[in-house]
């Protein structure tokens, strides 16, 4: 019997359990081995869905300013629609339209108004008396300039095919942006589409990590399989 | 290979991982996740300390583990006027290891996990404080706590077998 300290009764403790064997029951490796198997082929996915996690977050990196541009599109494609006509209607034939509409126009507002009608009136014939407080509105505002030429009026046949021209040249631009912007768009318009299209490269299955529904102006996520979170609005219904 | 390695080393960790829970069951368990494991992580071993040293810290801390899953139930330890039998003394040349860790096993969960750490493993009240989350005085009190249980069971057990020997 002697007196024993806490350091040495502590090292009592370990000499004599530190190295301690007991033998396992035999079928503990099996177990082992079989909780081996599904953690070596859950590990592939989870890479993979690691790698598309991260081409989903650059790709929205690089993006971003484009998101953008998608919203310009929008006021710029209404605007274009208006403009549109314009083209389709041959500026010969206003020729004689010219006068009469002038004549009519004199009357309510300012003589500058009847060249421009002309264009706008074309299409439609039932719009005419319609249009020009409209088209008033826009030219006054927009070029005075124009006020000074009603004095010309004898030349009519010049200031119509000025006028046109004018618009032309004013719209054309939008016009091509818009359908170029337009054709490519159908590709990739949005954040949505982008993903889907780096979710398709790489994940082949039925159910990708993640997609989204997209039309021009939106993009709405219809499915999410990450692990445990399972979301698929697509095939549900 | 991985067969070679459990082979070698299973019967010393499953030593380990009974001094930190109630049986052997339990245990075998811990033994069990301790070596998947192991092995998922084998390519993290960077040479530092022995091989088996790096295997047993996985089985403490699983076995650490374990305890923290097993909170919920986990009695909080009686608080017993510890009767200070710190200076009596005993022969443990007579103690088997069974007897030890039949003794070490009764402990509460909590006094059970500091003295092996401290006692065993050799972590610092620091150490041991972070891990379980609890500060280093309690730390501290626990294991002059646990000591003084282990003292009484092996004077407990030294009469049963000085009982034995001279009957």
């Amino acid at each position: 019997m002697q007196n024993i300290q806490d350091k040495a009764f502590d090292e009592l403790f370990k000499e004599k359990l530190g190295d301690a064997e007991i033998q396992p029951s035999a079928n503990l490796w099996g177990n082992i081995a079989a909780g081996l198997q599904p953690a070596a082929k859950r590990r592939f996915p989870v890479y993979w869905m690691a790698a598309a996690l991260a081409l989903i977050v650059v790709g929205l990196g690089l993006l971003m300013p484009e998101a953008e541009k998608v919203r310009l599109q929008a006021p710029a494609q209404l605007a274009v629609h208006e403009d549109v006509v314009v083209p389709v209607a041959p500026v010969v034939v206003h020729l004689p339209d010219a006068g009469a509409t002038a004549t009519t126009s004199d009357k309510s507002t300012p003589l500058v108004i009847a060249p421009r009608l002309k264009a706008n009136a074309e299409n439609k014939s039932d719009k005419q008396k319609m249009q020009p407080e409209r088209a008033a509105d826009r030219l006054v505002n927009k070029q005075e300039e124009i006020v000074l030429e009603p004095v010309q009026l004898p030349k009519p046949v010049n200031e119509t095919m000025i006028a046109s021209a004018n618009v032309q040249e004013d719209n054309q631009p939008d016009v091509t942006v818009a359908k170029t912007d337009e054709a490519a768009g159908k590709g990739i318009r949005n954040v949505g589409d982008l993903i889907n299209f780096v979710v398709n490269k790489v994940d082949r299955r039925e159910k990708k990590v993640i997609q989204f529904e997209t039309d021009d102006d939106n993009s709405s996520i219809v499915a999410l399989n990450i692990g445990f979170i399972k979301f698929n609005r697509k095939l549900d219904k | 290979m991985q067969e070679a390695l459990y082979r070698q080393t299973s019967a010393r960790m499953l030593a380990v991982c009974l001094r930190y829970v109630k049986d052997i069951a339990e245990a075998e368990d811990v033994l069990q996740t301790g070596y998947i494991k192991v092995f998922q992580k084998v390519k993290e071993y960077r040479g530092e300390g022995s091989f088996e040293g790096w295997i047993r810290r996985i089985m403490v801390n699983t076995a650490i583990e374990n305890y923290r899953k097993n909170l919920r139930s986990m009695n909080v330890a009686p608080i017993e006027d510890a009767a200070e039998q710190a200076s009596t003394g005993f022969d443990f040349s007579r103690l088997g290891m069974q007897d030890l860790m039949k003794i070490i096993q009764k402990l509460a969960d909590g006094y059970r996990l500091v003295f092996n750490m401290y006692a065993i493993e050799g972590y610092s009240h620091k150490e041991i404080a972070e891990t379980l989350g609890i500060s280093e005085g309690a730390s501290k009190s626990q294991l002059s706590r646990a000591r003084a249980i282990l003292r009484e069971e092996i004077i407990k057990m030294e009469g049963i077998n000085y009982a034995k020997y001279t009957g």
